[in-house]
Formats: structure tokens, C-alpha cells, sequence
């Protein structure tokens, strides 16, 4: 794998801050929860990072924070809203996770990553960051359908349908699966360095949390 | 401008985003949300463009509908003219948790599709194939038939079933459906011959097709009682029943008695069980004579006998003695001994095992010695069901009763009264 592909998908906040984990293993259950899933994301993290670059010169230092908040929330609402119209089946499957997009932490971060880059920029990061984010989920809910149910979006694969790993489509599975993956994208590092670089080099989820200015 | 203001700003532009959202998709979600209540519809019925509700269990008083039995959830009829759907629970399985499951019947009266939703029995009645044999069943339901070992949830399935074509036919929604002759002759079967039924009427027989002259189905009784057969001549279709004594009787779809006309109908039957019949076990003979005060036991044929008696006997006393097996808990087989004196009262009886099962009634105890005593005496005019009858133990119970009622008609038959 290309080395700056691979460092962008391993470096994930999912695997390396274990952010928005909760979302990731309610939502990668099944494919079609994940693809429906994989579409949200992309697009509030896309929409909020083109309203706040749009907004930059408005919006200064001192008001970044809480106009993050509003746009990212209004942004998981609108998609949320269009989901549930356009897409209801996977929304049903997705509901819940959908709604907490509104305060995800790895939404957050990208909205804060790409805060002094121009709109097609911010666009362009956005949008690979989602679609990372999107592989990694449905490479993850690929395996969990695979094995937990036997089927892969919906459809029973033979042998696997009669030999399923129940465990792998519920949460505790989910967390297992989660936690080997990313003992396998930290192997040879120590993960207090690897997080200590991230925390300097991306400032995703800590500054996303501070008060903006302090 | 003030942070403030700017805050505002965004925050009232972001809302007039959503309410603008909101009146776009709202409609849609609506739709959506309304199609999705028929989900389980189009499960059955995957062709159907909308549904039309008839009766829902939770809007009973907005339902034009009569006859609706309480294992009915929902009636729906497709609007484009495909059919119906129903929504059927029922709780008479085994369980008695929810059998859950969706029949779709053409606007013909044919069932279409089937789907069950929930089955929550120990035993399987075949979750995957039993509910398929009723596909392409009228109101009849001529063509499915009950699972042996899983009678209770085959039987509840059943009968939910009947209970939606009965709701379809009684509106005059769809038409009733047609008994053929072998149909109705086998609806006959567990009247005719009780051998076949449990107390409760659910049929207790294994079925096989044959070819041995006339006769075309078998049906063996799970008692060991005999057998039955169907049988055509020309166009006539007639039921020739085998009790254990190897008595034959041939009767018609109205239940008449037509054996002289069918003469070789009774001899392909007989040509049949010859050495199938089983006989009473040398153990019950031995505690049926016992109950005799060990008095010699001499065979009677049971000409005209067709119930749960499998054996009767005259005692060297000038008593009757007969052994009697009906189903009992969980449609096990009981074995009830009697001896009745020549004038019909019951003078002795016993069972191999009062309460079958005696674990799962772990907290009750029985003085079996006067349960039994309140037999002796009693003949066909002064019987009642309580003498045998025990709260908590109903189905054991009621086989004894069976036992009872069935002993003392064949010793009536037996002598001519």
C-alpha cells in the first residue's frame, strides 16, 4: 500500500484516539448500516467544513467555538433530516448513531484541522477524511456481517450462513473486532508516542474540546 | 459587528436552514413512515402497491369486520386486487408464549405466501418447511396436516390459520373453498374412530399414501388402536376403519355405516394390517388380571368397538375387562385398565401412570387409591367427567376420562345395549 494512503487510513481517529467508537461499532454491524453511515458522515463533515471556511472572516477567534458547535449540529440535523426522507431504510438502521453526529468528537476535529485553509482545500481534506472514515467502517462491517450473520448486505453467503460467529454482530464483538484492528495498525509503536504525535502534529480531539483562545 | 450578533446571526440563519428542511422532507418522512407499518405485509406480499386496513387488534371499534377471532391481529386488503393479507398470534402452542406469523391469500382464496415471525416452541415443528405446506391451501386446509410430536404448536398454527380464512369468509371477502371427498372423510376420521384424536380432537395418526387394491391413504393409529384407510371404487371414496381385533367398518362422507356395499374394500383393508395388529403386551394382560383378582381372561371380539379400546376381555367371574390407551400430557400414550361387572358398573380401574410426568408436578400429591375409588360403581348412566377430572392436572386427567367414558361405551357395545 502506497505509505501516505496507508499512514492516512491507519491514522484515523477512530484507531489511533479511539474517537466516535461507539458510532463506529453500532454502526458497522452490517454493511448497509455502515454505507449509510459512511454517506452521513462524509456529507456533514464536507457541508460544516464549507460553511465554516465560508464563514471564516466572520467568524474570529473568539466565537469559533460556539459557532463550530451550531453549524456542525445544524449540519447533522440537515442530514439527518435527508437521510430519513431519501434513504429510509438505512436510516432506520442508523437512526441513533445519526443523531450523535451532532457532537461527535471526530467531526470536531476535522471542522478544527482545516479552520485556517481555504474552502477547496478544507473540501478536499474533508472529503478524504470522510471517506478514510468510510473504509475503515465497512472494511470493519464487511467482516462483522461476514462472519457474525453470513451474509454480505443481506445476502446469505453459503457455509458462512450455517456457521456464523454470533458474537462478532453484537457490541461486545464489535469492540473485540475494533480493539484488534487497532492493536494491529499500533503494532511496533508505543501508543503513548503515537498518541503524543498525534495530539502535537494534528491537534484533532483535545483542541476540539478546548475553549478556542485559551 | 458584536460577537454577539454574529452568534445570533448564525444561529438564525442555521435554524431557518432546518425549518425550510423540515417542510421539504417532512412529507416524505411521513410516507416513509406510513409504508414502513406495512412492512411486514409486504413481506408476503412483496407485489402489493398499498394497503387498505380492515381491522387492526388496537382499533376494534373502526372495523366493520364480524367473526374475528382472537388470534387475529390485523385483516389488510391489497388495493390494486392482489388479495389479503393477515396478521395472525397465537398463543395455544405448546408454550402458550406468541406464535407470531403473516399469511397473504389471493382475492381466489388460495393461500399465497406465509411467513412466520415468531416461533418461540422448544420443539420445532419445522420453522423453515412446515408453514410452506400450507402454500396453495384453500379453506380447507385440506392439504396440511398436523406434526407428530409437536401437536399442540402444529395444531395452534393450524387453527390460527382457519381462524383467517373463517374471518375472510364469514365478510364475504373471499369464497369458502371446496371439501373434496377424501377431505371431508378425513376431517371425519378423529369422530369416527377416537383412536385417532387425542381428548382435545387433534388428530393422533401417522399418514402414508398405499396402493393395496382399493385403498389409496393409510392412517395408523398412534395408540396402536388400528388403522384407517381411504378407498375408491368407481367414483364412490369411502373410510374403512381397523380396530385392534381386526373388526372392519366402511363408512361414507355423512358417516353412515355402508360395510355390506364395499365388500372389497374390507377385504383390501384386512388384506393390509394382516399382522400388523398389535396385540395387548403380556405385562397388561397380566395387570389387567390382576385387577381381575387374577381371574382367567378370555379375548372378546370388539365388533363394532372403533374408540381408544384396544382390548377387551370376559373374566372367568362373568366380569369385563378392558384395556383402554388415550393420550395423555404432552399426547403421551396412557394406559387404563378397567373391569366391569355384567350389569355395567365399574367394579375396578387403574392406569400405569396416574399423572404422566409426575416431576412436572412435583408439588402435587395424589391418593391414587381414592381417586380410584370413585370409579367403583359408576356405569354409563351416573358417569360424569368429574369423577375423573383434577384441577392441575387436566391433561392427564382428561385422558382418564376418555378412558373411562370409551371403556364403558364398548362394554355397552359388546353387550348388545
Amino acid at each position: 500500500m502506497d505509505s501516505k494512503l496507508e499512514k492516512s487510513i491507519m491514522n484515523n481517529p477512530v484507531f489511533i484516539l479511539f474517537l466516535a467508537t461507539a458510532v463506529v461499532v453500532g454502526s458497522t454491524a452490517t454493511v448497509k448500516g455502515a454505507l449509510t453511515m459512511s454517506i452521513s458522515v462524509l456529507a456533514v463533515l464536507v457541508l460544516s467544513a464549507l460553511l465554516l471556511t465560508l464563514l471564516n472572516k466572520v467568524i474570529t477567534d473568539d466565537i469559533r467555538f460556539i459557532s463550530t458547535v451550531i453549524i456542525v449540529a445544524g449540519t447533522a440535523s440537515l442530514v439527518q433530516m435527508l437521510m430519513n426522507a431519501f434513504l429510509p431504510a438505512g436510516y432506520k438502521m442508523v437512526s441513533l448513531y445519526l443523531a450523535v453526529l451532532a457532537v461527535d468528537l471526530s467531526v470536531f476535529a476535522n471542522c478544527k484541522d482545516v479552520k485556517n485553509d481555504s474552502t477547496a482545500v478544507a473540501l478536499k481534506k474533508s472529503f478524504k477524511t470522510g471517506l478514510y472514515y468510510a473504509v475503515v467502517i465497512l472494511v470493519l462491517a464487511l467482516f462483522r456481517e461476514a462472519f457474525g450473520m453470513g451474509s454480505i448486505y443481506g445476502h446469505a453467503l453459503p457455509w458462512l450462513s450455517e456457521n456464523t460467529i454470533a458474537v462478532l454482530s453484537t457490541a461486545p464483538g464489535g469492540y473485540m473486532l475494533l480493539a484488534f484492528v487497532m492493536a494491529f495498525c499500533n503494532k511496533g509503536e508505543k501508543s503513548t508516542e503515537k498518541l503524543s504525535t498525534v495530539l502535537t502534529d494534528e491537534c484533532t480531539c483535545k483542541c476540539a474540546c478546548e475553549k478556542e483562545g485559551e | 459587528m458584536s460577537n454577539k450578533l454574529k452568534v445570533s446571526a448564525i444561529l438564525v440563519v442555521t435554524i431557518a436552514i432546518l425549518f425550510a428542511s423540515n417542510l421539504i422532507t417532512k412529507p416524505l418522512i411521513e410516507k416513509n413512515n406510513a409504508s414502513a407499518k406495512f412492512e411486514p405485509l409486504l413481506e408476503v406480499m412483496s407485489d402489493a402497491k398499498d394497503f387498505e386496513v380492515l381491522y387492526d387488534v388496537n382499533d376494534k371499534e373502526n372495523s366493520q369486520l364480524t367473526d374475528v377471532a382472537d388470534t387475529v391481529v390485523g385483516v389488510y386488503k391489497e388495493t390494486s386486487g392482489l388479495g389479503y393479507v393477515v396478521l395472525l398470534s397465537t398463543t395455544q402452542g405448546y408454550t402458550h408464549e406468541p406464535i407470531n406469523f403473516t399469511v397473504a391469500f389471493s382475492s381466489e382464496g388460495i393461500i399465497t405466501n406465509i411467513a412466520l415471525t415468531n416461533y418461540p416452541e422448544s420443539k420445532d415443528f419445522g420453522k423453515n418447511t412446515y408453514p410452506q405446506t400450507y402454500i396453495g391451501q384453500d379453506s380447507t386446509l385440506a392439504g396440511v396436516s398436523i406434526v407428530a410430536g409437536v401437536t399442540f404448536s402444529s395444531s395452534a398454527f393450524k387453527n390460527a390459520t382457519l381462524d383467517a380464512f373463517n374471518v375472510l369468509t364469514a365478510n364475504n371477502l373471499v369464497e369458502a373453498g371446496k371439501m373434496s371427498d377424501d377431505q371431508a372423510l378425513t376431517q371425519l376420521l378423529v369422530t369416527v374412530f377416537t383412536s385417532m384424536a387425542n381428548p382435545q380432537g387433534v388428530a393422533q395418526y401417522e399418514e402414508s399414501e398405499i396402493s393395496e387394491g382399493t385403498l389409496f391413504k393409510a392412517f395408523k393409529a398412534l395408540n396402536d388402536g388400528g388403522y384407517a384407510f381411504l378407498a375408491k371404487e368407481d367414483d364412490t371414496t369411502t373410510m374403512a376403519l381397523v380396530n385392534n381385533d381386526g373388526c372392519v367398518k366402511v363408512v361414507d362422507i355423512e358417516g353412515n355405516d355402508v360395510t355390506e356395499a364395499h365388500s372389497q374394500v374390507v377385504a383390501d383393508a384386512l388384506s393390509y394390517v394382516n399382522d400388523k395388529l398389535a396385540g395387548a403386551a403380556k405385562k397388561e394382560v397380566k395387570k389387567l388380571s390382576k385387577l381381575a383378582d387374577n381371574a382367567e381372561l378370555t379375548e372378546i371380539v370388539m365388533n363394532g368397538v372403533y374408540n381408544s379400546v384396544v382390548k377387551a376381555y370376559s373374566t372367568s367371574a362373568g366380569d369385563y375387562g378392558f384395556i383402554v390407551k388415550t393420550y395423555g400430557y404432552s399426547n403421551q400414550v396412557m394406559t387404563s385398565y378397567y373391569l366391569i361387572d355384567a350389569s355395567g358398573n365399574i367394579k375396578a380401574m387403574t392406569v400405569d401412570e396416574i399423572i404422566l410426568q409426575k416431576e412436572y408436578f412435583d408439588s402435587y400429591t395424589l391418593d391414587e387409591d381414592s381417586y380410584k375409588s370413585g370409579f367403583v360403581g359408576q356405569n354409563s348412566s351416573t358417569y360424569t367427567s368429574d369423577v375423573a377430572l383434577i384441577s392441575g392436572a387436566t391433561m392427564s386427567t382428561n385422558a382418564i376420562d376418555m378412558a373411562t367414558k370409551d371403556a364403558l361405551a364398548a362394554f355397552a357395545i359388546i353387550k348388545g345395549e
